[in-house]
């Protein structure tokens, strides 16, 4: 077991695994693995957009344990329990999820892991969850919508803290269906310039067809 | 310049913008003092938030509400699309089983395979009836049967999963009339228009009752047609006509399958906005009106 770039990443024979927080629970059905007394949890990249940057190789993470995540569109969990794995007791992860469905599995997880504040709302307007929140270091977005990069701009602009750093996965699909996804990145690529720098860019092949990540700087 | 309030979840705070601090706002809450800060008013606030010590009533507080949330989110729709997405997915273990019954019963008398197509007469049969009285309705003479004399064994094995399939037939009937009667009080007026049945199904595609009054009437057209429809945006093939409502009574038999479903598609989201907005009733005279087409 090495560790990766990132802190409380660890990397293993091509796959990547994050020290489990609750002892023996799964989340997910993902593989657990003990060595040397502590509780490596496997991250599955093909169904974690986060987890499939990391195995690109993406420049920084963005978030450190102990800090303050925004997480948009946080479905029933998967990735979010690798974020409170790696932010760790002192954190805290805001996970937003606007589907009733899927969020009662993500109240499930929350009873277990101690970091997590659930929020149903809509991520379209941060204004009706402004006061479920607080500042934030780090900003996650995955959302399948064709306004993704607007509700990303207008999240970062009222939450991440500045210099803070954000990650948007695009599902070009979701934007237009009939335009090539390397055109559908260039034009959110401008889009995200007019408010933020971008640090870097990531293809998701062959983990996630046709997504990309952006990590972005706030100014 | 006047101070600004901010109220949380975790209590209200009082920014000074003269000294630019902020403090924890002690007392109640008048309805007039609570006011829409700009953004960069809020990045104020929000970061003297971010303190390890409000983490726990974050965590608290926004669980409790997302409990209620949830809570509140069920109503009769969700009850309305379970109900259809069961009937639906009964109906395939119907089929599944009684093919599997077909087969296993012709090693026994073949003959009864052929003569009914409808798997709800055939298993009745099977269940109801032994060979000799069966051969005398089919008027097939006994030593004519290509079938084999099983077991009784061996026969009361395959009356048992035709016992199942008689269950399942009863079951699917029961959903029937509950899901009528459900989707009287919740959408009268569409069931009136489409039926029990497609008003259900289109729900159950859309997701919300608010969902679906917000598609245009095209979309509605093209539910349940989405491969067909993106196969044609991607390559240009010939787009769709019906999605769902091909199985409406009017666009199965009309001439014109295409311009039927689109006047249908257009009505039934008038008749479901009506049913969202708890209007006056408009399902009769819609339906009336379509029954008079000649498409």
């Amino acid at each position: 077991m090495k560790q990766t770039k990132h802190a409380k990443i660890f990397e293993d024979r091509g796959r990547i695994y994050t020290i489990n927080l609750v002892k023996g629970k799964k989340v997910y059905g993902e593989r657990l693995f003990i060595e040397r007394g502590i509780e490596y949890r496997e991250w599955d990249i093909r169904r974690s957009k986060l987890g499939a940057a990391i195995k690109k190789n993406i420049k920084q993470l963005g978030f450190k344990p102990g800090n303050v995540v925004l997480y948009l569109g946080s479905a029933s969990g998967t990735t979010v329990s690798h974020v409170s794995d790696i932010i760790g007791p002192k954190g805290l992860i805001f996970a937003l999820e606007f589907a009733p469905r899927v969020m009662r599995d993500l109240m499930f997880m929350c009873n277990d892991r101690k970091n997590i504040a659930p929020i149903l709302a809509d991520a379209h307007q941060p204004q009706k969850y402004e006061d479920k929140m607080c500042m934030v270091d780090f900003v996650f977005q995955d959302i399948a919508q064709k306004d993704q990069a607007e509700i990303f701009l207008r999240n970062c602009e009222l939450f991440l803290k500045d210099d803070g750093l954000a990650i948007i996965a695009i599902k070009s699909r979701s934007i237009d269906i009939t335009k090539k996804p390397t055109l559908i990145y260039k034009i959110v690529e401008n889009k995200l310039k007019e408010k933020m720098d971008v640090i870097d860019f990531k293809t998701l092949d062959p983990f996630e067809r046709d997504h990309c990540v952006f990590l972005c700087r706030k100014r | 310049m006047k101070d600004l309030i901010f109220s949380s979840t975790i209590g209200n705070f009082i920014l000074n913008k003269k000294s630019n601090k902020i403090k924890k706002y002690k007392q109640k809450l008048k309805n007039k003092e609570i006011k829409e800060g700009n953004i960069e008013e809020k990045r104020q606030i929000l970061p003297y938030l971010k303190n390890k010590d409000y983490f726990k009533d974050f965590i608290e507080k926004n669980k409790e509400f997302t409990k209620n949330e949830i809570i509140k989110s069920i109503n009769q729709e969700n009850l309305m699309i379970q109900t259809v997405n069961n009937i639906q997915e009964i109906e395939k273990c119907i089929n599944m089983l009684s093919k599997r019954l077909r087969e296993w019963y012709s090693l026994y008398l073949p003959e009864l395979d052929k003569s009914t197509d409808k798997h709800e007469i055939f298993t009745n049969l099977v269940l109801r009836k032994n060979k000799t009285q069966l051969l005398n309705q089919l008027k097939v003479k006994k030593d004519k049967c290509l079938g084999k004399d099983l077991d009784k064994k061996d026969i009361n094995e395959i009356k048992f999963l035709a016992g199942e399939i008689s269950n399942l037939h009863k079951l699917k009937k029961k959903h029937e009339t509950y899901l009528e009667d459900i989707t009287k009080q919740c959408m009268p007026n569409s069931q009136k228009v489409a039926g029990t049945m497609i008003a259900a199904k289109l729900l159950a595609h859309a997701g919300t009752l608010l969902r679906l009054i917000e598609f245009p009437s095209s979309t509605i057209q093209l539910l349940g047609a989405e491969k067909a429809l993106f196969r044609h945006l991607k390559t240009g093939a010939r787009c769709p006509k019906h999605g769902i409502i091909i199985g409406h009574e009017l666009v199965a038999k009309a001439k014109n399958k295409g311009k039927m479903a689109r006047i249908l598609a257009d009505k039934i989201l008038i008749a479901a906005k009506v049913d969202y907005f708890k209007g006056e009733p408009i399902g009769k005279t819609l339906r009336d009106k379509l029954d008079k087409l000649k498409v």
